[in-house]
């Protein structure tokens, strides 16, 4: 697209635009769970488990089986919607899968009081006497190579790299649906400028890193005395793999409404953002090795490709949970105190 | 794909997770060992007695094998039919946990049976013990706090360096309530646990001892006294300590 004094203008004008929605949009991120907590609280309020423990035991016999039926609606939504190509089902379904998130931010006593309610879908990767939660902890392999090197030097950057991350998928996500609807509004095909010259899933990559912004303010919640935080890294996790089988589904879609043009598009923009070609090619062996083609085509190759790279990224995942890391009440205690500075 | 086939890929994924979730499972070798003080009497013992109300003073420590400075072990009880309460429930090795056991008059004439858990990360330990509770009243009280004051303020003159002045708070529970010739007690400040037992005699065998055990640190007295005795109002002097806590 060639940038003319008016298009400059306009590309000036949405940019601002993108900036402020950013800023409101991550301030939300954080303040809405807050005031939605308060609320909450009223009709799920704080019980002491030691003190009441009771009163916990009869409210976990209702929210237990309404957290089974909750995650078990969830996984429907989702494969029903890759399996049948209704890429809304999928979306709202890992959405849900990902929302009781934002429970973490609530600091109570009792894990499921106000704001914590929303986690009752989570309750199955509890109750087995391993914490499920613990199995997606590969995913925070980028920041603790980020976090422990300035750690090492005294600085504490945890609380900056999740703000970066939320502020930054917020920032991509905005200007991501800004030029789709600018690209709509123009009745184009394929939307092939601004931020998708450099991601043809500029949404699903800002969805992604928000949601490990949200992920690691989660997992950086103080807890109560005695207790630990699981974090939430395996929702995550399913949900940025759901998330990228939503894209590759998207992509099969698009390739036959306009298959040249989207071909053409797909030579010149990276799936989600560059990265060397050596890595890429690791990253689809396991897809090449089972399909024995570049990519999924059909909802059960899409099925097929999740399942493997959930339980390839689990496998992974597994020497953090043999080896208790990190130890103590978890990763909102890592990597501990400031060198130098006495705890 | 073949409905074969992806059904094939996902047993064998779902197989692949499930053996991964089980390996997980299994509880780790703890690489720690709960002692208790005092420990489950042997067969051919005397079981240990209390009276409902007293507080039965479980001291526990725990020998870590892993590698040190590892995270501390937290310490947890429960006790069917009585109430527990825990003083210093994270303990590294040579630090003392209280486990206080406080049985219910309900509980009188059964045997409380008290299981102390050590949870150290994912791996756990566990060490039960027992001790009956016979009927029975702490009428031995008012002359242990005599006594008591007594010693107390001996020591803040001449031990000033333990820090007991005669402000120091202290509660008190009857203890070995079965034991007849001899009574003991104990008494618990903030930072001391002091054992005090009298002769119950005439003079000039009525004597009284006491000895300290600092709390959290010591699992052993380090310090005894003694007065020949009480009624000749004789003065206390320093004794033997005593190789074990009373309980």
């Amino acid at each position: 697209m060639e940038l003319t004094r008016s298009k400059m203008g306009l590309l000036a004008g949405i940019s601002l635009l993108a900036v402020v929605f950013t800023v409101a949009l991550t301030f939300a991120t954080l303040q809405l769970p807050v005031i939605l907590g308060n609320w909450l609280s009223n009709y799920f309020p704080d019980i002491h488990p030691i003190m009441e423990p009771e009163r916990v035991a009869e409210f976990m016999a209702v929210a237990r089986p309404v957290g089974y039926a909750c995650l078990g609606i969830i996984a429907i939504l989702i494969v029903t919607g890759l399996v049948t190509g209704k890429k809304k089902l999928s979306i709202f379904g890992s959405f849900a899968f990902f929302l009781p998130t934002f429970g973490y931010f609530f600091a109570s006593m009792f894990f499921l009081a106000g704001l914590g309610i929303l986690r009752v879908p989570f309750i199955p990767f509890w109750d087995p006497s391993v914490n499920l939660m613990n199995f997606g902890d590969i995913s925070y392999l980028p920041y603790v190579a980020l976090v422990y090197p300035f750690w090492l030097g005294g600085v504490d950057i945890r609380m900056a790299i999740s703000w970066v991350a939320v502020g930054l998928g917020l920032f991509i996500f905005v200007l991501g649906t800004i030029a789709w609807f600018y690209g709509k509004a123009q009745k184009r095909k394929t939307v092939d400028f601004w931020i998708y010259r450099y991601s043809r899933h500029p949404q699903y990559l800002g969805f992604i890193l928000w949601s490990y912004g949200v992920m690691l303010f989660a997992a950086q919640q103080p807890v109560p005395m005695g207790g630990s935080n699981p974090g939430a890294s395996l929702p995550w996790l399913l949900t940025s793999l759901i998330i990228i089988c939503i894209a590759l589904a998207e992509e099969n879609r698009m390739r036959k409404e306009d298959s040249e043009g989207y071909l053409q598009y797909t030579a010149s923009a990276p799936f989600m953002f560059r990265i060397p070609k050596f890595v890429s090619t690791v990253i689809t062996f396991p897809m090449r090795l089972l399909l024995k083609k570049d990519r999924p085509e059909t909802g059960k190759e899409l099925v097929a490709t999740f399942a493997v790279y959930a339980t390839l990224l689990i496998l992974l995942s597994l020497p953090f949970v043999l080896l208790d890391f990190p130890p103590g009440i978890g990763w909102s205690d890592w990597p501990g105190y400031m060198p130098g500075i006495l705890g | 794909m073949s409905n074969k086939k992806l059904a094939g890929i996902l047993g064998g994924c779902i197989a692949v997770v499930i053996a991964v979730v089980a390996i997980a499972a299994l509880p780790p070798t703890p690489n720690f060992h709960i002692n208790v003080i005092p420990e489950q009497p042997k067969e051919d013992q005397d079981p240990k007695y209390s009276i409902a109300g007293q507080h039965f003073v479980f001291l526990v420590t725990i020998t870590d094998e892993g590698q040190e400075g590892q995270l501390p072990v937290r310490i947890s009880a429960t006790a069917p039919g009585a109430e527990v309460v825990i003083y210093f429930e994270d303990i590294f090795e040579g630090q003392v946990a209280e486990v206080v056991v406080i049985p219910a008059q309900a509980s009188i004439g059964k045997t409380i049976k008290v299981t102390i858990t050590g949870t150290q990360g994912s791996s756990t330990n566990k060490k039960v013990i027992s001790f009956e509770v016979a009927e029975g009243e702490d009428d031995r009280q008012e002359y242990a706090e005599e006594l008591l004051d007594r010693f107390v303020s001996w020591l803040a003159t001449n031990h000033p360096e333990l820090g007991i002045t005669d402000d120091t708070v202290w509660n008190g529970t009857m203890v070995s309530p079965v034991w007849l010739v001899v009574s003991h007690y104990l008494f618990f400040s903030e930072e001391w646990e002091l054992h005090i037992e009298w002769h119950i005699m005439m003079p000039p065998d009525d004597w009284a001892k006491i000895d300290l055990r600092h709390r959290f640190d010591e699992l052993e007295p380090s310090y005894a006294f003694k007065i020949s005795s009480v009624n000749a109002t004789s003065e206390p002097v320093a004794i033997e300590v005593p190789e074990t806590a009373w309980r």
